[in-house]
């Protein structure tokens, strides 16, 4: 099972990069007075029609076929719907798809975010082609990463370098707080 | 932020030893990214593939990824691809089982015999 928000945005992504997209744009909005904690995955792939759309919560819907069930969107909306947020879908075919989790920040069911840094390095390394941009917001603060610096390199020593730059980068943001 | 300028520093630094994908790699790696493969913990055995080649300074080497191909209880799946060899896919792949496959695979030619799940000649 996935345990923590890291990888289910690593899950939401590849399925944007299964539709075509070119690029990416991951946002996590966090204010803990405000209580939210809101991921916002957005995406230029090829988008789905309005029944695909109203199908996708369903662990039983897929597109693949080489297995019958599908699962990935529905362990969100199932976190929505434990944690008392939201789960909301947007697709235009041919434009694009916005998926947005809308969570209470201090509800004890909310997933932690776990190592999101892990989740950008795989999304660099594997899919070198895709343009992504992560966007953090956390108590007015904000911490940007763009791929489009340094995508299209495969070079295992370059991308340890940027993983390591990333991660100290990101330490410095969070103060090493984890949420 | 300070790191698109570090970024752009490591890229220029790093300019002259950097392989580009279009260049003809002699190895590739690819890593399972389905749900099931992200489930069962493709992306540590992901990073410590990361960790393992850049200390041991290999750089011609691709990692790239695929979905689901319906093999979801042998996740982690990895395969190997050395040029003129058949493709190795490797099953449930821990990060520790990952770090030997580049010690004795990648880089001694020995395949890892009882982690194989199958062989594909021609790949």
């Amino acid at each position: 099972m996935m345990e923590d928000i890291s990888l289910h945005t690593l899950d939401i992504v590849e399925n944007s990069i299964s539709a075509g997209a070119t690029l990416v744009k991951i946002e996590l909005f966090i204010d803990r007075e405000r209580d939210e904690f809101t991921l916002t995955i957005s995406d230029n792939g090829k988008g789905m029609d309005g029944e695909m759309v109203k199908n996708i919560r369903n662990p039983f819907f897929t597109t693949r076929t080489t297995r019958k069930v599908g699962l990935g969107v529905s362990f969100l909306d199932e976190i929505a719907e434990l944690t008392g947020g939201k789960l909301e879908i947007a697709s235009t075919p041919g434009k694009g798809t916005v998926v947005s989790l809308r969570l209470p920040f201090s509800h004890p069911d909310r997933p932690p975010l776990g190592d999101i840094i892990s989740t950008l390095m795989t999304i660099l390394m594997t899919s070198i082609d895709v343009r992504f941009v992560y966007r953090e917001t956390r108590n007015g603060k904000e911490w940007i990463f763009d791929s489009s610096e340094i995508m299209g390199i495969s070079d295992p020593v370059f991308l340890k370098q940027v993983k390591d730059m990333l991660y100290n980068s990101y330490k410095e943001f969070t103060g090493g707080e984890l949420i | 932020m300070k790191s698109l300028e570090d970024l752009k520093r490591i890229r220029e630094q790093a300019q002259a030893q950097i392989r580009m994908r279009t260049q003809e790699a002699n190895t590739k790696i690819i890593v399972g990214m389905g749900t099931c493969g992200i489930a069962a913990g493709a992306r540590d055995t992901l990073m410590a593939i990361l960790d393992e080649l850049a200390k041991r300074n290999i750089q011609d080497v691709v990692v790239t990824q695929t979905g689901c191909v319906g093999l979801c209880e042998y996740e982690p799946l990895v395969n190997v691809i050395k040029s003129g060899q058949p493709k190795i896919t490797y099953m449930k792949v821990s990060p520790e089982r990952a770090r030997q496959i580049i010690a004795s695979h990648i880089v001694n030619d020995q395949i890892m015999n009882e982690w194989v799940l199958s062989t594909e000649e021609g790949a």
